[in-house]
């Protein structure tokens, strides 16, 4: 029996070794790589060994403070009003009335929108104020077009079209949440009169904990590394106006072609984003113990 | 799921991980065909390069040679090709390249030098492929200088002056041949009118090395400013360059479109070609797109030359797409030849007559713009040929610089800096920053890019 089991372990080897060198290895390599200054434009330089060169080179640099400021404002905003609206959505779309199937399907349609597609479509389509429907409304109402992408406008913008992708998502766990809830519980609740909205507060939320708590480490995880809407709808500009952490990495590799710096910032991520999720989890252990 | 079952589960699992694996590895290296009779192209997405890849199957018809593409944006395949030939990747056999990299990447071992492969051509293939025809302005600008042409021009574009004559003519004005840069924001200032959503001046303020930057380099040595003095001492301290960043900004700010810094070049040419915008100054191949069935200003447009300034007339730019050919190429010679063929002299009659002569490749052959039938569609050749053949690629600005090149500098550490000296320029006119204050931050990301570049201590 121990022979057959060894055996059986020994088959999950190749996958293991799968995993390991697509996951652990590049990020060794990052690792080595973020202490070197390389410049892939110019192969005349010699690729040289320049120690903590580059995490100083990061930490004097003002860009990397906004740069760092935006992707926690991004995270941070597009997470809470997601879950609020989700939640308020799930409360909404519990309950049976005509179409309620159809409504559920058109309201989680954005979930399923590639991050470019809805960034093209919103920027040139919708915000645009020269071809989009923000001209024409503004036209209607008498105004001028309102500007969505300028240096004081681009991150609310951003941060609006994260709520926009991922509330559906989450409204999806939440409802399933409002829909495993214990009908006596809430009946019991109702007999003794509680309201509505008492309802909610001193039931449907706290029995709903586990699902907040899927819901927002599924946003979290996700909203930290948006990419493809700020690729296509502000490139991080103006300036680094609306520029996060994943994009400052891809421009630092991509157009300034510095691996090193590049990697840094990379190393710099990995490490913030350790420490917030382990926050983050912790918090969520006393939340579900007490 | 049970124990027993996982484990049942667990052996198929493992062979597929395996499998998976191991035909990942086999792919990589079969890639750039076995046959010997296939090569990859790396090309930019725009109009004459679609109909490149649309009239390819004649090439292939002609020498049994197969042709696949790669096509993607501007930003995107710069970067791609980059990515590939930095790590000798050999996905691509030929790459188009920018004025601005062909040089570089010849230099750079990236690319092989394409004069030896002319000098083995034979009598009868040199005469009619006549390469003294191709225009000696858009030559210099695809060429290193120490190993001579690097990519061969497919297409050479310079910048003029594009105006609505229709508008003028109702407002009582006139565009003058060579326009200044002061009358042109007049012009723009009266024609601008947000009531009715017309624009004055559709010019780029989107960021980018090769999107604002291109445009603003060419106003930049219109005013007497240039990026490096000749020690790579940064130049974004020059009082006059604070007057060509003043001065495009106020431009953008009472004449522009709403939102300018969201503008690149497609943007901006959509609000010329809908009719939007009243001034337009920006590539020269924008025009054909004005005078094209699709266009709702054909038969409206005016044509001047690129604006001058206080500092130097003459300043507009060079640009446009080469094709070169990789150093990791595994079939030159079949590579060499789709180049040959795709600018040749027959290939812009193949064009012409498949598409029309509007679509024709300009800009590479003085002989494109003497065909009376290219300038029965083209009322604006001449201005054209006359903007190329001007261009000083090797003395853009007033005073000397160490480097070559127009709004595109052929250095390597163009594509960073001006990325993040675009990115500060767009926030610039997109918000009341002090001038001051936007050039001192330009200034340090130009001296950082040259001491990093060990061009300056």
């Amino acid at each position: 029996m121990t022979l057959v089991r060894n055996r059986v372990n020994l088959l999950q080897v190749p996958g293991l070794i799968v995993v390991l060198v697509v996951t652990q290895v590049p990020f060794l390599v990052t690792i080595v790589l973020s202490f070197v200054s390389w410049n892939i434009r110019r192969p005349d330089l010699p690729v040289t060994f320049t120690g903590i060169d580059n995490f100083l080179y990061l930490f004097q640099d003002g860009d990397f403070y906004v740069v760092l400021r935006n992707t926690l404002l991004i995270t941070g905003a597009s997470l809470v009003i997601s879950l609020v609206l989700a939640f308020v959505l799930a409360l909404a779309f519990n309950r049976r009335f005509p179409g309620v199937a159809i409504a559920r399907s058109l309201l989680i349609i954005p979930y399923f929108v590639m991050e470019p597609v809805i960034g093209i479509v919103w920027k040139t389509l919708i915000l645009s104020p020269s071809f989009g429907i923000n001209d024409v409304v503004s036209r209607a109402l008498g105004g001028q077009a309102v500007s969505f992408f300028s240096a004081d406008t681009a991150l609310p913008t951003i941060i609006m079209l994260c709520v926009w992708q991922w509330t559906p998502f989450l409204f999806l766990i939440l409802l399933s949440g409002l829909q495993s809830l214990p009908e006596d519980v809430l009946e019991a609740a109702h007999v003794d009169g509680a309201g509505f909205l008492r309802q909610i507060w001193y039931f449907k939320i706290p029995l709903m904990k586990p699902f907040f708590k899927v819901a927002a480490t599924f946003g979290l995880i996700n909203l930290m590394k948006v990419f493809g809407i700020i690729f296509v709808t502000t490139q991080g500009g103006p300036g680094v106006a609306s520029a996060n952490l994943p994009y400052y990495v891809y421009r630092t590799a991509f157009y300034d072609w510095q691996v090193g710096r590049s990697a840094a910032i990379s190393v710099v991520m990995v490490v913030l984003t350790l420490i917030i999720i382990n926050v983050f989890f912790r918090t969520q252990k006393d939340v579900t113990e007490r | 799921m049970s124990q027993k079952r996982l484990r049942r589960l667990t052996v198929p699992a493992a062979v597929v991980t395996l499998a998976v694996a191991l035909t990942g590895c086999q792919g990589a290296g079969s890639e750039s065909g076995d046959d010997g009779k296939k090569i990859v192209i790396a090309s930019v997405n725009n109009g004459p390069m679609m109909t490149m890849q649309e009239l390819a199957p004649e090439f292939t018809k002609e020498t049994g040679i197969e042709v696949e593409f790669v096509m993607l944006t501007e930003n995107d395949i710069r970067s791609k090709i980059q990515q590939d030939v930095a790590v000798n990747g050999g996905q691509f056999d030929v790459v188009t390249l920018g004025t601005s990299d062909a040089g570089t990447y010849l230099d750079s071992g990236w690319t092989v030098p394409l004069d030896p492969m002319f000098e083995k051509m034979d009598a009868d293939e040199k005469a009619a492929y006549d390469e003294d025809d191709l225009i000696a302005g858009t030559v210099s600008a695809f060429s290193s200088e120490k190993q001579g042409l690097a990519a061969i021009p497919l297409y050479g574009e310079s910048t003029m002056t594009m105006y609505r004559k229709d508008l003028f003519d109702a407002a009582g004005l006139t565009m003058p041949a060579q326009p200044t840069w002061d009358e042109i924001y007049d012009f723009a200032t009266q024609l601008n009118d947000p009531a009715t959503g017309q624009v004055g001046i559709a010019i780029r303020g989107k960021a980018g090395y090769g999107e604002n930057m291109y445009i603003h380099n060419t106003i930049q040595y219109a005013f007497g400013a240039q990026i490096a003095d000749d020690d790579w001492n940064a130049g974004y301290d020059s009082p006059e360059m604070a007057e060509a960043w003043e001065f495009y900004r106020k431009l953008q700010k009472d004449a522009g479109a709403p939102e300018a810094s969201s503008n690149g070049y497609t943007e901006t040419l959509n609000l010329m070609s809908s009719g939007k915008a009243a001034i337009y100054y920006d590539a020269t191949v924008s025009a054909d797109v004005f005078e094209g069935a699709d266009s709702a200003v054909a038969g409206k447009m005016g044509y001047a030359l690129s604006p001058a300034g206080p500092g130097k007339g003459n300043t507009q730019t060079v640009g446009g797409w080469g094709i070169g050919l990789t150093s990791s190429s595994k079939n030159q010679d079949a590579a060499f030849k789709f180049m040959t063929w795709v600018t040749s002299k027959d290939y812009v009659k193949l064009v012409a007559e498949k598409k029309g002569w509007l679509n024709v490749l300009t800009g590479a052959r003085a002989s494109t713009y003497q065909a009376p039938e290219y300038q029965a569609v083209a009322p604006y050749a001449s201005l054209v040929l006359e903007s190329l053949e001007n261009v000083d690629f090797t003395h853009p600005a007033v005073g000397d610089t160490p480097y070559v090149g127009n709004s595109l500098p052929s250095i390597p550490e163009w594509s960073g800096m001006g990325e993040k000296i675009g990115q500060i320029l767009a926030e610039y006119i997109s918000g009341s920053g002090s001038t001051k204050d936007a050039l001192a931050n330009a200034q340090k990301v130009a001296t950082d890019a040259f001491v990093d570049g060990g061009r300056t201590k």
